[in-house]
């Protein structure tokens, strides 16, 4: 789980914030309502969930409910890994 | 569970319950003294903060349902028992398929066939038995709720509850608002109370306060900055034009502010529907600031699903197709929704156009930005100054763009469009100089905002209910209040005081009082715009509305006078009966030759004269003839005949004809009937016959046509403009035409000026109008107070039709009769008793 999270905030960090301080980026840190993933970050995002963890995302999972967080991209993706 | 045990203790906090309760009841006061939306707001407004007040004491477990049944029974207060048992009926039936234990293609099946029949009923294809009030209501209601429900349907862990299944259909305020935000059922059950309850309602209380603010601001646009395009003469007017059109949206945001502010009041902690979008710094972020609801629906319902389904064919070319046809069902939308809520599906280039070039310049800016990045950041940003110049300059390049963009929706014509920009050409130096400081100011404005704010503004990083505190607000709703009224504002001066009195007035423009005027007589109206007040004006009007099928009472004469009433016909309207006499006039009997002793009067009038909307003996002349002979019958053998030659939709070129036509029955006087509008009517009947390529028999009208330059082939705004400058000269020459023709009939000529139901511009074109019949001959009846001390809404047919009704015929025969028994010999050439 730690491995999927550092990922991730990896590539949120390098993919739509760069330059921006590692720190400030947090597990619960809205990521839809504050703007960090729009729809061309989300579509990005998905791509890269898909093609690095071999899984299938649904459209309707592009929701804050499963992306809202990075804490909640964590949760979809072992949810589907462990299907 | 730990979340919602939390929120179910949060406890009661007195002090910050009757500070809300305070706030809502300035909004209330503010509500009703700014006339703000219409009279089923401010009840409806009432309803919610009473409705408030009880809701904070009720338990969590049951506030969803509670503000379901509240919601209903709001929805019964405004529309009525019938049709509110009608909507509910309906949603009831759509509830329980939803809700049915169906597979769910049979369930979007059924859905789909429902609402077929009731577009069915929509489309008047086949007779509807119930009230057609429900219709702009329930599609509202389900227009797009359904579709976002029936989604979240599908991909839900467990059926939505009866509670937030009733309360999400029909959500307050929906039934005062048929223009009403997308909310997604998702974020609209998963946003209850899930933050502190104090927070959540006073935010709602920020935004219904915004959302005033927005209204107000929008009627200042509205009342004093919306031109036509015609009357484009200059760069500052076309400035002034481009910049009105697209700030008249200020009205939805600050409607969907307003409604979104309700529903925080009841634990929905929903995000904004707008974001300072006039601040946007692209089409991508133009399009993500601007209605948000309908974006993240677009986005959910459609653009995920179709962008899934192409992924394969790579980012690029998927990103593309999957906002091309978004951009296309947003067009198909637009129709989809304007036929729900006015019953008819239109296709309009405008539309198409607008949605065409949105839709390319997002397509081009997402993959920039696929390509480039945004450059976010999380912290607060500091600007230097050249970011801070690069990102004003971006601002004021996407606003010019889309208010480019926004005036082409909304104009009439695609030549009429690109003329107004003929202007830019007589640009001097000095007014480029001018043009150049004003943006220079605009950027250090900007540099110096951007530091004060210390944070971004172009990430829309709203984060839900915050802890900032609401002297924002108080201040704001204490300052409306007070400066609503009018011992305190009238202290400011005449100018503070009219712009306040214009913001409290909540009545339609100049533009759209012009278009709804000539709404009476053509269907050819373009209400589909949401900016214009209008289309809600039309939405009430009923469909059948003093049409009289198979019976249309003109007859086309092919001439210049165009048409004039059939002879001898007679057929019923809602206002009873309308009954022309031998001689095509909506009047008794006449014989062609005048009885001797008679004095015969002609008059020369439109719809107000005709008696639009009132029975046979209700119409001022009618009354004002029957007055005059009962006064003359005690003193005098004279007897007086009132021939009424006007028909709906004169204007005052046809009266030329109309009085030639009148030669026969030896009339000894003519009264002409001006309207407001007069200079204004006058040219837009000789651009109509131009256009029409009528036969204009006048070599003083023909003289005027060439002067102006203007041809059948030309474009409507073109030819509006060219004839601007000889509105006067064409109206000082009708009167002069009257006034010869008059003297050679040995006819003493009356004037005056029938007022319109509510004050307006035509007040001051009127004394224009007034000076020129003056200076033709004319004696100048006045009618200017004849409906003092009664409202609008006393004397008016409708909402959607300000002809006089009974009452307003009444009042205007008195004001005749008081003046012409006052001044008989000026009036009638001679006196009442022998």
């Amino acid at each position: 789980m730690e491995n999927i999270t550092s990922e991730l905030k990896a590539y949120i960090l390098s993919e739509f914030l760069p330059g921006e301080d590692a720190s400030n980026l947090e597990d619960d840190t809205p990521l839809i309502s504050s703007g960090i993933l729009d729809s061309l970050a989300t579509l990005k995002l998905v791509v890269f969930l898909e093609e690095k963890y071999n899984v299938k995302i649904a459209p309707h999972e592009t929701q804050e409910e499963y992306i809202g967080s990075i804490a909640n991209i964590v949760t979809l993706v072992e949810s589907k890994l462990s299907a | 569970m730990e979340k919602a045990t939390s929120i179910a203790l949060q406890p009661i906090k007195w002090l910050k319950y009757i500070f809300l309760v305070v706030q809502l009841a300035f909004i209330v006061f503010i509500v009703h003294r700014y006339a703000i939306e219409n009279n089923a707001f401010f009840t409806i407004m009432i309803f919610i903060s009473v409705g408030f007040m009880v809701h904070y004491f009720i338990p969590i477990q049951h506030r969803m349902f509670s503000f379901g049944l509240l919601s209903m029974a709001g929805t019964a207060v405004i529309m009525g028992w019938e049709s509110s048992l009608w909507i509910f009926s309906i949603v009831a039936v759509i509830l329980l398929i939803c809700r049915s234990g169906l597979k769910f293609s049979y369930k979007v099946g059924l859905i789909l066939a429902g609402s077929g029949v009731l577009a069915v009923f929509r489309a008047d294809i086949m007779p509807f038995y119930g009230p057609e009030a429900i219709w702009p209501i329930l599609g509202s209601m389900l227009m797009f709720r359904l579709i976002t429900f029936m989604y979240d349907l599908k991909h839900a862990k467990k059926i939505p509850t009866f509670g937030q299944s009733v309360a999400y259909f029909f959500m307050l305020p929906n039934v005062v608002f048929p223009l009403f935000p997308v909310v997604d059922f998702t974020n609209f059950t998963r946003s209850h109370y899930n933050g502190e309850r104090h927070k959540i309602y006073q935010v709602g209380v920020d935004w219904i306060t915004r959302g005033i603010i927005h209204l107000l601001i929008y009627r200042i646009v509205y009342y004093y900055m919306a031109i036509s395009p015609s009357d484009v003469a200059s760069p500052s007017d076309l400035m002034q034009y481009l910049s009105s059109n697209f700030l008249l949206y200020l009205r939805v945001s600050g409607l969907f502010h307003i409604i979104v502010g309700c529903l925080h009041l009841f634990g929905f902690n929903l995000q904004e529907t707008h974001h300072l979008y006039y601040l946007s710094a692209s089409f991508t972020d133009f399009w993500r600031r601007i209605n948000i609801y309908w974006k993240d629906f677009m986005m959910k319902v459609f653009y995920y699903p179709i962008f899934f389904r192409l992924k394969s064919l790579g980012m690029t070319k998927a990103i593309v197709i999957s906002t091309i046809i978004v951009f296309f069902l947003t067009l198909a939308f637009h129709s989809y929704q304007w036929f729900w809520l006015r019953g008819q599906f239109p296709i309009i280039w405008q539309d198409a156009v607008f949605w065409g070039i949105l839709g390319c310049l997002v397509i081009i800016n997402s993959l920039w930005e696929l390509k480039k990045g945004k450059g976010q950041n999380l912290a607060a940003k500091v600007w230097s100054v050249k970011s801070s110049v690069i990102y004003s300059t971006k601002v004021l390049l996407t606003f010019t763009c889309i208010c480019t963009l926004w005036s082409l929706w909304s104009a009439e014509s695609w030549l009429g469009w690109l003329s107004m920009f003929k202007v830019l050409g007589q640009l001097t130096y000095s007014e480029i100089f001018f043009a150049l400081a004003i943006f220079a100011g605009y950027l250090i404005c900007g540099y110096l905002l951007q530091i004060w704010t210390r944070k971004r503004i172009a990430g829309g990083n709203y984060k839900g209910a915050t802890d900032r505190r609401p002297y924002t607000t108080v201040c704001l709703l204490v300052l409306m209040s007070v400066m609503s009224i009018g011992e305190v504002y009238t202290k400011f001066g005449p100018d503070i005081a009219n712009t306040i009195a214009t913001m409290r007035a909540g009545k339609l423009s100049k533009l759209d009082t012009q278009a709804l005027e000539k709404g009476y007589y053509e269907e050819l109206v373009r209400v589909n715009r949401f900016n214009s007040q209008l289309w809600e004006v039309y939405m009430k009007k009923p469909a059948e509305w003093l049409q009289n099928p198979g019976a249309d009472l003109k007859y086309y004469t092919g001439d210049f006078m165009q048409y004039e009433l059939l002879k001898s016909t007679s057929s019923s309207t809602q206002y009873g009966l309308m009954t022309t006499n031998q001689w095509g006039m909506r009047d008794q009997e006449y014989p062609l030759t005048a009885k001797p002793n008679t004095l015969r009067i002609i008059l020369l009038g439109a719809s107000i004269e005709t008696g639009w909307g009132v029975e046979d003996d209700e119409t001022f002349e009618g009354m004002l003839e029957s007055e005059l002979n009962q006064l003359l019958s005690k003193g005098s053998k004279n007897t007086i005949e009132i021939l009424n030659l006007s028909a709906p939709g004169y204007k005052p070129l046809q009266q030329l004809p109309v009085l030639e036509k009148a030669q026969k029955f030896h009339p000894n006087m003519i009264y002409y009937a001006a309207s407001g509008r007069e200079m204004m009517r006058a040219a837009s009947f000789l651009q109509e016959s131009v256009k029409n390529a009528v036969d204009i028999p006048y070599p003083g009208l023909r003289d005027i046509v060439s002067k102006a330059n203007i041809t059948a082939d030309m474009d409507a705004t073109v030819m509006e403009k060219a004839l601007m400058p000889y509105r006067e000269e064409l109206l000082a020459w009708l009167y002069n035409e009257l006034a010869i023709k008059a003297k050679n009939m040995r006819c003493k000529l009356v004037w005056f000026l029938v007022p319109g139901v509510e004050g307006g511009d035509w007040e001051t074109t009127a004394e224009q109008s007034t000076e020129l019949a003056r200076q033709a001959g004319f004696e100048i009846l006045n009618l200017h107070n004849v409906y003092q001390g009664y409202t609008v809404n006393d004397i008016a047919l409708a909402e959607w039709d300000k002809h006089p009704n009974k009452l307003g015929h009444r009042l205007l025969m008195d004001g005749l009769f008081k003046e012409i028994t006052g001044s008989p010999e000026r009036y009638l050439g001679m006196k009442i008793s022998d």
